[in-house]
């Protein structure tokens, strides 16, 4: 996938979420944080156990790791993990 | 002083058990990859969640012939522990003991346990299977 095709593919996800999502967002997390991570994720890792895809990426106004979680495409979960910082330090 | 009220919801498309207590978190912390806990902006527990919760707790709280314990559907680098006389249910990361380890409650029945460096390791549900069982039929999770 080129860098369009990730950022279409990317928009595709955030629109695209699961019941989970919609009814338990984490609304401190924006959209287009986790449309950005998806696109361009700091790290981006299969889980081994049950295929979904995990993107990681820190995002510069709250300085924090965000963890966007993504199965069948779908929109599965995204929020701010602490446990981030103990695996890929900071950037500030 | 009013007692927090614990709210159940499972998703069965993804088969995500969540339990809370308030609508809105901050930070979210990985105890093992089927299992987070949310923190409130005081820095309290108000929300955990269990992933694959009908595969993973099925085996313990819909005993098979009265039979209870470990029957891992797969791997989730996660313990689970069913106490049948308790009724109590608890999931945890890492090997136990607890020696040392401080404990929250979320609600009345939900307790999550934290280790020396304040990191959440374990989550304690009791009334486990009264609470949950309605909410993880197996015909709704898909996992007959």
């Amino acid at each position: 996938m080129d860098s369009d095709e990730r950022r279409e593919y990317a928009r595709r996800v955030v629109s695209n979420p699961t019941r989970h999502y919609i009814y338990r967002p984490h609304k401190d997390v924006e959209f287009v944080w986790i449309e950005n991570i998806i696109a361009e994720p700091y790290h981006q890792e299969t889980d081994p156990i049950d295929g979904r895809e995990l993107y990681y990426g820190w995002v510069e106004e709250i300085e924090k790791w965000v963890q966007v979680v993504v199965e069948n495409d779908q929109l599965h979960t995204a929020y701010i993990n602490r446990n981030l910082t103990n695996r890929f330090g900071r950037f500030s | 002083m009013t007692e927090k009220r614990l709210t159940i919801r499972h998703f069965y498309d993804t088969d995500t058990l969540v339990l809370y207590t308030e609508n809105f978190s901050t930070e979210g912390e990985t105890v093992s990859p089927f299992l987070s806990v949310h923190y409130n902006r005081d820095g309290n527990v108000m929300e955990v969640v269990i992933e694959h919760a009908a595969s993973i707790l099925e085996p313990h709280l819909f005993p098979v012939n009265g039979r209870t314990g470990k029957r891992s559907v797969f791997e989730y680098e996660m313990d689970v522990f069913y106490d049948l006389e308790t009724d109590t249910l608890t999931l945890q990361a890492g090997a136990a003991p607890y020696e040392g380890y401080t404990e929250q409650t979320v609600a009345p029945g939900l307790r999550v346990k934290f280790d020396p460096e304040g990191w959440a390791k374990g989550v304690v549900i009791e009334r486990a299977a009264e609470l949950l069982r309605p909410y993880l039929l197996a015909e709704s999770a898909g996992v007959v």
